[in-house]
């Protein structure tokens, strides 16, 4: 098997993997992805932060933002690799779901209260991952502290945060 | 066509996914669509996209399931790749370097701030807090402080988390985006 045919496997095993850990929307699948890739130098903090932006602005599904980190992997076809390996456990899962959706509900209620303790120790790693790699200034850690707060009090939308970092960045750029 | 009009994630798009799938098209009764969309939020999928391979799953079964994921998942993942080309044509950018930096501090705002409230949650006993405290610092600690592999942590503390947080003592993730 070559290196392209390689690293295509291994993004849809990866995509596929951290799939699982969308349970209930929570973003556990950011983890895997900035575990994965992003600590080990293979894809840029900056990008992947960016592609995660961008799929907060686009119609449908906010997960369609791994096509834009498998782009940055390896091109188009790594864009498709993510794609089905974010399709195979959704649509199984989902199949499952809807046939046998009484009987499931029990298995997946064993879960589901820690759940939600897990994928926010996942989201604090994937966000302290991130934190470590993009450098932040003492003074930028307010902004961090501000939306942090914001999020958790004011449950501010992730399109709006997106947007207000952006537009704030355009302003620190043309007041340099 | 809701790939294209659907913003803001599933639960945002609840009145337009009715209108549309029950209203006009009567594909779903309202009870079936919410019934749909709670199942969802429970299986180990993004929300949304569960939610159109559940509804086509209903309507045609397993190739339903298939082209209404794609279907979902295409108009934003062309506009996804579309952005992301014009990103590396333009990274080095000055000024959009300066806006890549402070998306990623909002992103890692966005990250620990929805961390805390998935962990603060509602309807949380003192006994569920701590255990859930041991595994959501746990799991950073274990990967950064000691370098262990992600997957190993999130899968041993979803594993202990199932037999010793039990019952309704935890709403979960259920919207948190």
């Amino acid at each position: 098997m070559s290196s392209d045919s390689s690293i295509l496997v291994e993004i849809l095993a990866v995509i596929a993997f951290s799939t699982l850990f969308s349970l209930g929307g929570g973003n556990g699948q950011l983890a895997i992805i900035q575990d994965h890739w992003v600590d080990p130098g293979l894809l840029s903090p900056a990008l992947f932060a960016w592609a995660y932006a961008i799929g907060n602005f686009v119609p449908g599904p906010k997960c369609s933002f791994v096509a834009g980190i498998g782009y940055f992997l390896a091109g188009f076809p790594g864009a498709i690799a993510c794609l089905v390996g974010i399709s195979i456990p959704t649509v199984f899962g989902a199949s499952l779901a809807a046939h046998w959706h009484d009987n499931l509900k029990h298995y997946v209620a064993l879960f589901m209260p820690a759940s939600g303790f897990v994928i926010a120790g996942m989201m604090l790693t994937a966000g302290t991952g991130l934190a470590r790699n993009i450098s932040i200034e003492p003074l930028e850690y307010l902004l961090v502290g501000l939306v942090v707060l914001g999020v958790w009090l004011r449950r501010w939308d992730p399109g709006v945060v997106v947007l207000g970092s952006a537009g704030l960045g355009v302003l620190v750029y043309l007041s340099s | 066509m809701l790939g294209c009009t659907c913003f803001g994630g599933m639960w945002a798009a609840m009145d337009r996914l009715q209108r549309e799938l029950v209203e006009r098209r009567g594909l779903l009764s309202v009870e079936d669509q919410r019934s749909l969309m709670l199942a969802a939020a429970m299986i180990p999928a993004p929300k949304f996209l569960a939610f159109a391979a559940m509804v086509g799953y209903r309507i045609g079964g397993i190739l339903g399931a298939i082209g209404s994921s794609i279907a979902i998942l295409l108009p934003g993942t062309i506009l996804v790749l579309a952005a992301c080309v014009l990103t590396v044509v333009a990274s080095e950018n000055p000024a959009l370097v300066t806006i890549q930096h402070y998306v990623g501090l909002g992103v890692v705002g966005l990250l620990a701030g929805n961390a805390v409230r998935m962990f603060v949650g509602d309807g949380v006993n003192r006994r569920s807090v701590l255990f859930g405290l041991v595994i959501s610092l746990g799991i950073p600690l274990y990967v950064i402080a000691f370098k262990g592999p992600l997957i190993v942590a999130a899968c041993v503390g979803l594993a202990v988390g199932s037999i010793v947080i039990r019952g309704d003592e935890k709403r979960g993730a259920i919207d948190v985006e």
